[in-house]
């Protein structure tokens, strides 16, 4: 997993206005909320830059463009996840690994991935769910005493992967689903929600861009 | 005789001494029932005896006097010491005592494979035993830690240790580094911001003058961690476990880690940067 560079090993959210932020060779990058979301961007080598041209009709829009990054995450979400349906349209992206619905739970601590483009596949496949019109296989991965959100610790990934939706589409995630799913053949039951975020995932110097909407249904 | 007094008198002087700074970074704490309304032993009807709690996490210099080496991944004297697993932190405790004439509290047994230790990634599962009544340093149990933490009778019932704004008393993912970090939990940011434990004693103390109970490094307890059974109860003091029980957060992890009411749990011969100890003693 940690060769995939999945935002597993973190993704920054955060705040602001309808205006341009940029970020050039930062660690941190601009954070916060916008219309109620919070959104984060993180770049590791490379540029990137985050704005939200329509965030006004469409509070959960949010845009970044990317350059020849070492790796790059970002999105929107909730500060708090929840078994809540999520909803997005991705206008477009290109030059990316995955474009995921990603959060963490604590008590037993899990980090989830339910990956909507791309691919975050890894190891063997524990079973395969049918939600919202296609199948996802389930991925389990176990961290052994590696950072977390609590700190260093084992714990697993829970990673649903899917990879066919499309643009410029209204697309749904009924997250129950994939909840279910793992507290009835995960093994680790569910725990307490942490952020629960729509990310973008690019690495290995890779150019690109995504012009997304997310909301909870 | 007139020597025989003086000498008498010099070594009293001198024990008095010895005795008041080894005690200045020990705090007492006053026992009873649980008044922070935060913490998740309110209202259960519980009572805690008077015990005494390391007024900082123990540092590396405190480590190293008992202990002869350092291995914390972070240097520095007044540093608290990280990278030390449940068990060396129990041996510890012992060899303190041992120096400070007092009786060890632990009986360890380090040939014995401990059956109620379910770990499969332990390698070690000593045999830990407790000596009740001994007066030797030992971990806190999660209740002592807890009150403790939360001020116990002169609690204000803050969320955090000593503040209900975290930035005011701990060491977490966003103020650990070189730029103050925002957003959700990023572990590239934080590993290339420079994030670290400090150290000790740098933030506001709590009600009862105690520093970093919230933050800087995790601090062990006594007791197996086990996670909540499927209904989401909280399990206590499990007979047996894979994990041993941590409180306070760290440089490392989320302010809801630092909550004074947040456990979770370790394998117990981990090494963790953002690991290490407080100690305690009965009265």
């Amino acid at each position: 997993m940690k060769e995939q560079k999945l935002f597993g090993k973190g993704l920054l959210l955060g705040s602001a206005c309808a205006f341009l932020f940029s970020v050039t060779q930062q660690v941190n990058a601009g954070t916060g909320t916008d219309h109620g979301f919070f959104w984060s961007l993180f770049v590791s080598g490379g540029s990137a830059n985050i704005s939200f041209p329509s965030a006004g009709q469409f509070a959960g829009n949010y845009a970044i463009t990317w350059s020849n990054v070492g790796d790059v995450v970002g999105g929107k979400g909730w500060q708090t996840g929840s078994t809540h349906s999520i909803g997005y349209n991705c206008g477009s992206i290109n030059g990316f690994n995955n474009f995921s619905v990603y959060g963490w739970t604590t008590g037993p601590l899990i980090e989830y991935y339910i990956c909507e483009m791309g691919s975050v596949a890894s190891g063997g496949v524990i079973d395969t769910i049918s939600s919202d019109g296609h199948n996802y296989n389930f991925y389990k991965h176990q961290q052994i005493n590696q950072p977390s959100i609590q700190g260093n610790a084992t714990f697993w990934q829970y990673l649903d992967n899917w990879g066919g939706s499309s643009t410029g589409a209204n697309h749904s995630v009924t997250t129950a689903n994939h909840i279910n799913n793992w507290k009835s053949h995960g093994g680790q039951g569910f725990g307490a929600f942490n952020y629960q975020i729509l990310a973008t995932e690019a690495f290995g110097n890779r150019s690109g861009s995504v012009n997304a909407t997310v909301w909870g249904e | 005789m007139r020597k025989l007094f003086f000498v008498l008198f010099t070594a009293t002087v001198a024990v008095s001494a010895w005795s008041q700074k080894d005690s200045d970074n020990l705090v007492f704490v006053k026992g009873g029932t649980f008044q922070n309304l935060q913490s998740s032993y309110y209202g259960k009807g519980i009572t805690i005896p008077d015990f005494y709690v390391g007024k900082y996490e123990v540092t590396q210099k405190e480590w190293t006097e008992i202990m002869g080496s350092n291995p914390s991944k972070f240097k520095g004297d007044n540093m608290p010491v990280q990278m030390v697993t449940w068990y060396e932190a129990i041996d510890y405790c012992n060899k303190r005592s041992t120096k400070e004439h007092l009786k060890p509290y632990y009986d360890i047994d380090k040939v014995k494979k401990d059956p109620n230790n379910e770990c499969e990634r332990d390698d070690l599962k000593w045999t830990v035993t407790t000596n009740a009544g001994a007066g030797g340093y030992r971990l806190p149990t999660e209740a002592e830690w807890e009150y403790a933490a939360g001020g116990g009778q002169m609690s204000k019932s803050y969320t955090y240790s000593g503040a209900n704004t975290v930035d005011k008393v701990a060491w977490y993912w966003k103020n650990s580094g070189d730029a103050e970090l925002t957003g959700f939990w990023n572990w590239p940011a934080i590993e290339k911001n420079n994030g670290k434990a400090k150290p000790v004693g740098g933030k506001e103390p709590n009600e009862l003058g105690l520093y970093d109970m919230s933050g800087n490094v995790r601090e062990w307890c006594w007791e197996w961690y086990r996670d909540p059974d499927a209904n989401g109860n909280i399990v206590r003091a499990p007979a047996h476990g894979s994990m041993r029980l941590w409180k306070g957060g760290s440089w490392m992890g989320g302010d809801f880690c630092c909550e004074l009411s947040f456990r979770a749990g370790y394998e117990p011969n981990f090494r963790g940067s953002d690991q290490g100890l407080r100690v305690c003693r009965s009265k």
